[in-house]
């Protein structure tokens, strides 16, 4: 694995970026959009070779990358998967990401894997052990990750703490930074009935490195984190509240089903981009 | 209760299938979500997922049996399969010998060999990318060492060997496929090599001779065992399997 000069340092990021899908490749190669950052799903990419990577080598040659995973299961009782690990290390060296992130859920025990974001109990238990298997990730990824709120359907009897105390101990204790995912805070306050301005105001401002936005769907019973529409009005309105308190923090777009042309997406992250630029501005 | 108890009576409840189960126990009911439906919909999206992932490897599977049944097919996998890797993408290893075993599909005999394939494509696609051969290290080998030579495919190609015409089967099966949609069984099986070339993935037809030579390389026979047992011949079949790219490295064995 070779890198191109600019990919080998970090880079910082700013503004809005999109969400990196294998059906858009071939509109990027071609009309290198003036996106200021893309996010990738890891997972795609811990392949042992062929297009994927020699893709996102290419992309990366000109703009820099977050990587988003989904398969850490940072909150299971299993011992932490190192061959996964090892594969993200690797990543990592192939593109200096800006941010290595995944979600703060359970996903696999005893060796098997639900290829899902499983909400944790709110307690004691789980927050310690959390936040010594967050260290240990840390230390070996070399670099400090951050963590997604996750939407949830459901929640546990046994726990002691609401999910904004709990995610902001994790990150305070254990040194990960929180990605603070908009919609994920809107669908599980309408599943669960608490307030999302709470949610916000309880978050500790120096901790949010990154936002995410995305679509949800109405089920009236609940709100599925769909990822298949674009982003619903109520989930803007947060954004706008968001932005207020934590100020212009880079966010991704993602859009993992009905996946539109590019450009729709990118209409759609400008809308997101000036309304970070309204917020400055009135700031 | 404690954090693993919870994680552990998730998987007998996912196994179970059944709304009401010891995990769903320790969940708080909802005003408008009760325990239940919140089980049900993790239930679903990953049953989903898992679906939605087989459909993305065995596309022209999909295509042949229609999306219902393929749906069917794959709960049916799922409920049997549990996943061990957290890359979703290694899920569809075993799909081809299930389809095998799966009496609704039993009348498409073909279609096992099919998966087979497209799981053999798959593979190619994100595996190792090929190295050719260094015939100048290969000219540096000792004349009393030759018979010791094990040669290599490339690590991503797989063999696969059918009854059918799968590679035609396969052919008309793709999502932008336009032309001729029959084919007759009685076409024949076939020998074929699934690889990938730099940035391509090839699907070649192999002739019986060149078959039976690279199963022996892909057994790890050296030069001497294959010399001992193979009818056809190797000065012609060796250099020919070489310059298709399907051999690309070697060892000596000592
Ligand atoms: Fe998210």
């Amino acid at each position: 694995m070779k890198a191109e000069g600019r990919a080998q340092t970090q880079q910082s990021i700013y503004g809005v970026g999109v969400g990196l899908r294998p059906q858009h490749f071939s509109y990027i190669f071609k009309h290198r959009p003036k996106v200021p950052w893309f996010e990738i799903l890891t997972d795609n990419y811990l392949v042992d070779g062929g297009p994927m990577l020699s893709r996102l080598e290419k992309i990366r040659a000109d703009y820099p990358i977050v990587m988003h995973g989904v398969g850490l299961s940072i909150g299971s009782t299993d011992p932490l998967n190192i061959n996964y690990l090892k594969k993200i290390r690797q990543l990592m060296e192939f593109i200096h990401p800006t941010f290595v992130s995944d979600h703060l859920c359970w996903s696999s025990i005893h060796g098997r894997y639900f290829h899902e974001l499983l909400p944790l109990p709110y307690t004691e238990e789980a927050l310690n052990h959390v936040v010594a298997r967050v260290e240990q990730v840390q230390e070996i990824l070399g670099t400090q990750i951050l963590l997604e709120n996750v939407s949830s359907y459901i929640t546990y009897r046994e726990s002691t703490m609401t999910e904004w105390e709990f995610l902001t101990e994790i990150s305070k204790k254990s040194g990960c930074l929180i990605l603070l995912d908009i919609n994920n805070i809107y669908v599980s306050a309408y599943n669960h009935h608490f307030d999302c301005q709470k949610y916000l105001n309880h978050i500790p401002v120096d901790r949010v490195a990154q936002f995410h936005m995305a679509g949800c769907k109405d089920y009236k019973n609940y709100l599925l984190d769909s990822h298949g529409e674009s982003i619903q009005s109520p989930v803007l309105n947060l954004y706008q509240q968001a932005i207020k308190r934590f100020g212009a923090i880079p966010t991704s777009l993602e859009r993992d089903n009905n996946i539109p042309e590019f450009n729709v997406l990118f209409n759609e992250a400008q809308q997101l981009q000036e309304m970070m630029n309204e917020c400055i501005y009135v700031a | 209760m404690s954090l693993k108890e919870l994680q552990e009576s998730f998987i007998k409840a996912f196994d179970s299938g059944q709304e009401k189960n010891q995990f769903t126990q320790f969940v708080k009911a909802k005003h408008l979500l009760s325990a239940e439906k919140g089980f049900s919909i993790y239930l679903n999206s990953i049953r989903g997922g898992l679906t939605s992932g087989l459909s993305i490897v065995f596309p022209a599977c999909k295509n042949i049996v229609g999306e219902d049944f393929f749906n069917k097919m794959a709960l049916s996998y799922i409920q049997e399969t549990p996943s061990y890797s957290p890359d979703v993408g290694e899920y569809g290893k075993y799909f081809s010998e299930f389809i095998k075993r799966f009496p609704p599909a039993s009348h498409l005999s073909y279609l096992s060999d099919v998966a087979k394939l497209e799981w053999a494509w798959h593979k190619a696609f994100n595996g190792l990318d090929a190295k050719s051969l260094d015939f100048a290290k290969l000219q540096d080998i000792d004349v009393e060492e030759t018979n010791n030579i094990q040669f290599f495919m490339p690590e991503n190609a797989s063999l696969i060997e059918s009854e059918y015409p799968i590679l035609h089967i396969w052919t008309i099966s793709q999502d932008d496929y336009q032309g001729d949609e029959v084919v007759h069984l009685e076409e024949g099986g076939e020998y074929l090599i699934v690889w990938r070339k730099g940035l391509e993935v090839f699907i070649e037809r192999l002739t019986e001779p060149q078959w039976q030579l690279l199963q022996a390389i892909q057994m790890g026979k050296t030069i001497s065992e294959i010399a001992n047992e193979f009818s056809g011949d190797l000065t012609q079949l060796l250099p020919e399997l070489t310059s298709c790219g399907w051999v690309t490295d070697f060892e000596v064995e000592s």
